[in-house]
């Protein structure tokens, strides 16, 4: 009875876990192995594995220019949406960093973007731009079909996502420029530094801890952009805004190659975990405080 | 004291008014630049935020806005003749109010289910001892780097086989639990010392009982913070309701919402008046929640 | 050179109360400059006030003859240390000590020059390539304290460097700052809460209360000459004994009445005073602990009358060291005595002892001021 109770008593420690990872694994561990293994096969619509196939859908995939284009695209996409993204956060922040008249007004409107989802800012991008009462091309006198033209088409779509990523950039950034210790400030003031010695001498630096870890949440963040691409684009015009997580989309609800999909699935999750770990590396090396 | 003052011995010869012209002056200017540098600061914020909210403060004059003062090549930034009848007709091209509630029970399940899930996880791992802790705790980290989208695919697989597809369940379930949340709350607790917990149970208070009455109430700016990040992000959600519904009854607003966007490409600004509706939920909360969600997640989470 | 004048300057956040007022100093080349007082007192504001770092309310800061109101902190060539250090935190010790040289665009080989020479001075050279959270707490002062010296400002500011150093090193650091202002030879203007380092330190000490001067004198005159109760009680430890007593004229001298039968008679210059206007009024007679001396050490002083003489309870005996602190009572009087440890003394007795009247201070009782006259005024009421 005793060792019963005793049990019992060590079970109920992981009971405290078992939600969490049930979900984890169901959702999770799950189906990624089972991506894993789905990108080995050959599927049919039902997305049930049929042929093994070895890595044949990794070799089309590296065969395939199509996927070199998104992967490009891809790239490009994530470095304009985080410089544009975190470009907005930091101006944010650094405008609120001094009390003024009207601030919580302010800055809660810097904040706001992150309570927009991607759907509806493209349902609004979508209006703006569009090339006959787009309200841009009206301010500014141009008659660009924006994001039917493969010039614009990318950049328009890394705008939204920068726009509404920037709102909890901006978040990060007050909370690094809160931690800076206001006598620094002062005391380079004594020193003789001048306002944009000390941005670039201490206030900068001073939010690099906060920056990298804005640095990585934004590049997993920006990978991940779908809804905005689905709406605005659908990955045209050609294949200029197919983006990886869309081409995904694309192959498996539209040409029912899970297989493939399965494939982009891993290489996308391969991309993501290398930028993680080499970021992390640089760290440690740089930020030393 | 008056001794000192009047043994000062004054470094340049001025007169009285010179002195009293002298000091007015410079007061002026420095007023003067204090005034300036102030107008600046203010000037900059209005302009900045002025372009970061123009997509919403066109979208909110556009939903006013009757369809043929849209339809013009002349410069139509604020509605001449301001209207309900987007609203008024958003409502009848779709099903917004099914939208909606759906939205907020998904959304509400989904916030209170991470709330309860990762509180006892977190509890757990800062409070407990077991085998495997380490690993486990690695593992639930590492599941930050696994991009959703990379497993969608096998996800959507797994509820199809299940039969689960366009049901609540299957909006709300994969959504239960998050490697943040258990992270966030986890940063707290590590905050309180372990003698709160073993003096709780000394006490003859439980597990469970140590969760709810005390960890709860003390980590109440955490969940405050939990509570608004992942209402919001629930309510954001695209891909996977995109996925697996199928009906209007299982809709929610930003997948029924895209349903206006292609109705016809005459109601720009019904589909307008639609996304403002469907925003101000997501927005009220974020405003009311802003302060809890800076206090809980930069108080203890992110610090360099 | 430098001379900073500062002419009744005040400092006020909401223009109804006042953190400093009508502060008048002014600080010749070279001095080392003590603001000393209680917590809240304006001793800090007024430094930055100086240091250009909260603006002057009104009256005016004059440096090296220049109106130096509005001038921008960054323009008035000064260099400060901080309480926290306030060291960059993202930036080595060689790079802190560097910054206010760079930021002058001062050429390289002479910027690594006088870092290693003040680096030396200060015994850091070793900790050059760390960053400031690897050091401990003394070594950030000592970084502070070189990245204030790199320059040749006009003054140094410090608002209490030491404070956040444990015993021990702070008084090492206090030996060391007062051989570093005689090496560089340097206005330094002090902030401390602290009366031992002010009285050490110090060339010129600014006690300050609620934001009014109450003194500003040599250390040797502060100690000796308090201009009021407030400074007496504040400068010196343990603090001065105060007694309340009756001004009584008796056989044509006069004597200081205070209760538990003490009867102490004044003579001299300040007899005089007294005489004057004071007779049978209530006065606070302020007596140090060390003028209150046993039998041995004040024949030593040729004070062993018998009209110096009082009795008091020993209730503690504190041993220091070579000396002894007595907390005694003389019934309705708490009073302290500073005597050499091997004075014979019994606990929960009664005791004798001699009064140092030559160096008794005497206030009035409603405005706590002394009402002996500093040397100073004795001068210049010759002159006048």
């Amino acid at each position: 009875m005793k060792k019963v109770i005793e049990k019992c008593k060590k079970a109920e420690v992981y009971m405290y876990l078992i939600p969490s990872m049930v979900i984890f694994s169901i959702f999770l561990f799950y189906p990624f192995i089972k991506t894993i293994y789905l990108s080995l096969y050959k599927t049919n619509k039902l997305g049930e594995a049929k042929l093994y196939v070895g890595l044949d859908n990794y070799k089309s995939l590296l065969s395939n220019p199509s996927f070199y284009n998104s992967l490009w695209v891809t790239l490009e996409f994530v470095a304009i949406v985080v410089v544009g993204s975190m470009a907005l956060g930091l101006l944010g922040a650094v405008l609120c960093s001094k009390a003024f008249p009207g601030i919580r007004v302010f800055s809660t409107s810097y904040a706001l973007p992150m309570a927009v989802a991607s759907s509806s800012g493209a349902m609004i991008f979508k209006i703006i731009l569009n090339p006959t009462i787009g309200i841009v091309n009206k301010l500014l006198h141009v008659s660009i079909n924006w994001v039917s033209d493969p010039k614009y088409a990318l950049i328009c779509v890394a705008v939204l996502t920068a726009w509404l990523n920037s709102g909890i950039n901006f978040l990060y950034f007050s909370a690094g420029l809160g931690n800076i210790d206001d006598s620094i400030y002062e005391r380079a003031s004594v020193d003789g530094a001048n306002a944009v010695q000390k941005f670039f001498k201490l206030t900068l630096p001073g939010l690099s801890p906060i920056m990298f870890y804005t640095l990585v949440v934004n590049i997993i963040q920006a990978f991940q952009s779908f809804g905005q691409v689905k709406i605005l684009t659908q990955g045209g015009p050609g294949e200029s805004t197919n983006l990886i997580v869309y081409s995904i989309y694309r192959d498996a609800f539209f040409n029912y190659r899970f297989g493939s999909a399965a494939a982009q699935s891993v290489v996308l999750f391969l991309i993501v975990m290398a930028l993680t770990l080499v970021m992390f590396r640089v760290e440690k090396r740089g930020v030393k405080y | 004291m008056s001794t000192i003052a009047t043994t000062i011995a004054r470094p340049k010869t001025y007169s009285a008014e010179e002195l009293q012209a002298l000091h007015l002056a410079m007061n002026a200017k420095a007023k003067r630049k204090k005034m300036i540098q102030k107008t600046a600061l203010v000037t900059m914020n209005l302009i900045v935020c002025l372009f970061m909210l123009f997509p919403l403060l066109y979208t909110i004059s556009v939903a006013f806005m009757p369809s043929g003062e849209l339809y013009t090549m002349a410069m139509n930034i604020v509605p001449k003749h301001p209207t309900l009848e987007n609203f008024v007709e958003a409502f009848h091209k779709i099903p917004l109010v099914r939208f909606v509630l759906n939205s907020f029970l998904v959304a509400g399940s989904i916030t209170l289910g991470q709330i309860v899930t990762c509180s006892l996880a977190a509890f757990a791992f800062s409070f407990l001892n077991f085998k495997g802790k380490n690993v486990l705790f690695m593992l639930v980290m590492a599941t930050m780097m696994v991009p959703g989208e990379a497993t969608i695919i096998s996800n959507y697989l797994t509820v199809g086989s299940l039969g689960l597809l366009d049901t609540y369940i299957v909006l709300i379930l994969p959504s239960l639990t998050s490697a943040m949340g258990i992270f966030l709350f986890r940063q707290f607790y590590m905050t309180f010392p372990i003698s709160l917990y073993e003096s709780a149970k000394l006490d003859g208070c439980g597990n469970l009982r140590f969760i709810v009455k005390i960890l709860m109430p003390l980590t109440k700016s955490a969940m405050g913070a939990m509570a608004v990040y992942t209402f919001i992000n629930a309510w954001n959600m695209y891909m996977w309701p995109l996925l697996v519904t199928g009906s209007d009854s299982k809709r929610t607003v930003q997948i029924g919402i895209s349903m206006l966007n292609s109705v016809d490409a005459q109601s720009i600004t019904l589909m307008l008046a639609g996304v403002v509706m469907i925003i101000i939920p997501s927005i009220s909360i974020f405003i009311v929640g802003q302060k809890a969600l800076i206090k809980g997640m930069f108080s203890g989470a992110v610090k360099g | 050179m430098s001379n900073i004048v500062l002419k009744n300057v005040c400092k006020s956040y909401d223009k109804e109360h006042y953190a400093v007022q009508d502060f008048s100093l002014e600080i010749p080349d070279r001095e080392f400059v003590i603001f000393v007082g209680p917590s809240g007192c304006g001793k800090s504001t007024t430094l930055r006030m100086i240091a250009g770092l909260e603006e002057i309310t009104s009256g005016e800061l004059w440096i090296d003859g220049q109106l130096c109101n509005y001038v921008e902190a960054k323009d008035r060539d000064l260099s400060m240390v901080f309480q926290n250090y306030a060291l960059y935190p993202n930036m080595t010790v060689y790079e802190n000590m560097a910054f206010s040289l760079k930021i002058r665009k001062q050429p390289k080989d002479e910027v690594d020059k006088k870092v290693h020479e003040a680096a030396k001075m200060l015994g850091i050279e070793h900790l050059l390539d760390r960053r400031p959270a690897a050091l401990s707490g003394g070594q950030k002062q000592r970084v502070a304290i070189g990245s204030a010296i790199m320059r040749r400002p006009k003054a140094f500011l410090m608002d209490e460097p030491l404070s956040n150093l444990d015993a021990k090193l702070r008084a090492q650091m206090r030996v060391e700052l007062a051989k570093l202002h005689k090496e560089l030879k340097t206005t330094v203007i002090y902030v401390t809460h602290d009366q031992t380092e002010a009285m050490t330190l110090g060339t010129k000490i600014i006690v300050m209360k609620d934001g009014v001067v109450q003194q500003a004198d040599t250390p040797e005159r502060i100690y000796r000459h308090p201009a009021n109760k407030f400074v007496a009680g504040f400068i010196g430890a343990p603090s001065m004994n105060f007694m309340e007593t009756m001004v009584m004229e008796r056989n044509g001298a006069v004597y200081l009445e205070a209760d538990g039968g003490i009867t102490l008679r004044v003579r001299g210059e300040n007899e005089m005073v007294l005489r004057r206007a004071y007779l049978g009024k209530m006065m606070i007679l302020g007596l140090r602990p060390e003028d209150l001396q046993d039998e041995i050490t004040a024949s030593a002083h040729q004070i062993c009358y018998e009209e110096n003489q009082l009795k008091a309870f020993v209730d503690l005996r504190e041993m220091i060291g070579a000396e002894a602190y007595l907390h005694m009572n003389t019934g309705r009087n708490l009073i302290t005595a500073r005597v050499p440890s091997e004075a014979p003394v019994a606990v929960k007795e009664s005791i004798t002892l001699y009064a140092d009247m030559e160096k008794a201070q005497i206030f009035d009782p409603f405005t706590e001021e002394n009402i002996l006259s500093l040397p100073v005024e004795k001068e210049e009421r010759a002159t006048a």
